[in-house]
């Protein structure tokens, strides 16, 4: 209910709302988009642009869900043009990162918070489908109805890519807890 | 060892806290583009109103501030007082004669049963000189230059530009602008005999002392706004020391159709208010030369 008269706010003109909106999703966007990127500097920028167009275009906005998934969804469209933008300009650079992650692998001190550091570098090991397909419908909070919609794929590859992801997901994690 | 579940409860809820450099640029630069697009829709959106606005006869009431230019000038052409017998006008014309120039910011606000009509409310920056003439930049509360209005005496003529819709109008003073333009000094002696102002009194404004006159149903006004009006009541405050204008206050009821049309037929209220003069400013001839760009059409009558 909060969202739904934060949007009528916004549309209304009131910048008070765009800071609460802001606010109020800015460290789970954040977090998404780590998560997708593995790479904080990357991850800001999409934040960014996300932010600022969708304040820019707030006027035309049609919410078919809830503001959070829109959010969400609006991160992960960005940071896969971004890693298809990059994986064009960085020719080869599958073969030597193999893990599958199609950034430049940061420093791991960049990112600050441990269990993010470590979720994030575990979902840059899975493919990139598996990784946006867990991100929507965990974060984004989508179905996998609506995700297969999304993606132009059949439900249950949907629903594979989310099980064998979480899968990869909780074996490497583990793993690391037993190291 | 974690479960699935745990790990989908991870996921979900896992933060990250941005840097305070992130949040101040992200947020502000939205800020930024969020306003920007307000006012980009609010163009758009308003385009209709403010082209019937333009091409009706409501920018005719501007006239509320040419009616304090018409006894400003009307006062330096007859060269003496409106009444003939007061001192304080006597005053104000010499003060105005050695000011020779001025710039101020008019407030227009229309409301209908007290309500106010925001998308009509408007402010204007007027510039006026004996020598070169008067001028008017209308804006929105938005801030877009809505329109402009240029009063040339020198060319006998009123220039309309509207940027929203690019278009202008020119139109040749009729009688009453003309006698203010100066080219009558018996017609402007006559609309000017005929006001009689009422004293109300001294009070502070902005720190100074003002006296100040009121004028109801003024025939200059009468004369000046083509826009046909039910009542109209001017107040004017004029600086004791310096005896210049601080503040003009204008109230008209309007039942003109060109007005009621966003109303319902209802007449409206309009107040306008002038104020924040500035006296014996520099003012550049070009600030009175209408620059009509070559894609601008000329206006329908």
């Amino acid at each position: 209910m909060e969202d739904k008269l934060l949007i009528w706010k916004l549309k209304n003109g009131s910048n008070e709302a765009l800071c609460r909106i802001y606010e109020k999703y800015e460290e789970h966007l954040l977090a998404s988009a780590i998560s997708l990127l593995y790479d904080v500097g990357s991850a800001e920028d999409v934040v960014y642009d996300v932010f600022v167009s969708f304040a820019q275009s707030a006027d035309k906005l049609k919410l078919d869900g809830n503001l959070k998934g829109y959010l969400t969804r609006c991160v992960v469209n960005l940071a896969r043009d971004k890693i298809r933008t990059a994986q064009r300009h960085r020719l080869g650079l599958n073969e030597a990162n193999p893990s599958g992650s199609d950034l430049q692998q940061p420093s791991l001190a960049v990112i600050r918070d441990e269990e993010l550091d470590r979720l994030s570098q575990a979902m840059g090991s899975l493919p990139y489908e598996q990784r946006e397909t867990i991100v929507l419908h965990l974060r984004g909070e989508m179905t996998f109805k609506a995700i297969a919609k999304s993606q132009g794929v059949s439900i249950n590859t949907v629903c594979s890519r989310y099980r064998y992801g979480l899968d990869k997901l909780r074996s490497l994690l583990n793993g690391e807890v037993i190291q | 060892m974690r479960s699935a579940e745990n790990i989908e409860k991870i996921i979900r809820n896992i933060r990250y806290k941005a840097s305070a450099e992130m949040h101040k640029r992200t947020l502000n630069d939205a800020m930024e583009a969020h306003s920007k697009s307000r006012k980009v829709k609010w163009a758009a959106a308003h385009s209709n109103i403010w082209r019937i606005i333009m091409t009706s006869k409501i920018t005719k009431l501007s006239s509320a501030a040419l009616i304090i230019i018409a006894v400003m000038a009307g006062m330096i052409h007859f060269g003496g007082s409106i009444d003939g017998s007061n001192i304080v006008f006597a005053e104000v014309l010499k003060s105005i004669q050695e000011a020779n120039s001025a710039v101020w910011h008019e407030q227009r606000v229309i409301t209908c049963n007290g309500e106010e009509l925001p998308f009509l409310k408007s402010d204007a920056i007027w510039y006026y000189s004996l020598e070169y003439g008067g001028k008017e930049d209308m804006y929105s509360m938005e801030d877009i230059l809505l329109h402009q209005v240029y009063w040339l005496p020198e060319k006998d003529m009123r220039i309309e530009v509207v940027p929203l819709s690019k278009q202008y109008k020119r139109t040749e003073f009729n009688e009453a602008e003309r006698a203010i333009g100066g080219r009558s000094i018996e017609a402007i002696v006559e609309l000017i005999k005929s006001e009689k102002p009422t004293k109300l009194g001294r009070k502070t404004i902005n720190g100074r002392e003002a006296e100040g006159f009121e004028i109801e149903d003024s025939k200059i006004a009468a004369a000046l706004v083509p826009i046909k009006f039910d009542s109209l009541m001017v107040r004017f405050w004029i600086d004791v020391e310096t005896s210049l204008f601080l503040r003009y206050e204008a109230e008209l009821v309007i039942s003109d159709r060109h007005l009621t049309l966003f109303t319902g037929g209802k007449s409206v209220e309009v107040k306008v208010i002038g104020d924040e003069f500035q006296w014996d400013v520099k003012l550049e001839p070009g600030i009175f030369e209408p620059n009509i760009p070559p894609d601008y059409t000329p206006m329908e009558n």
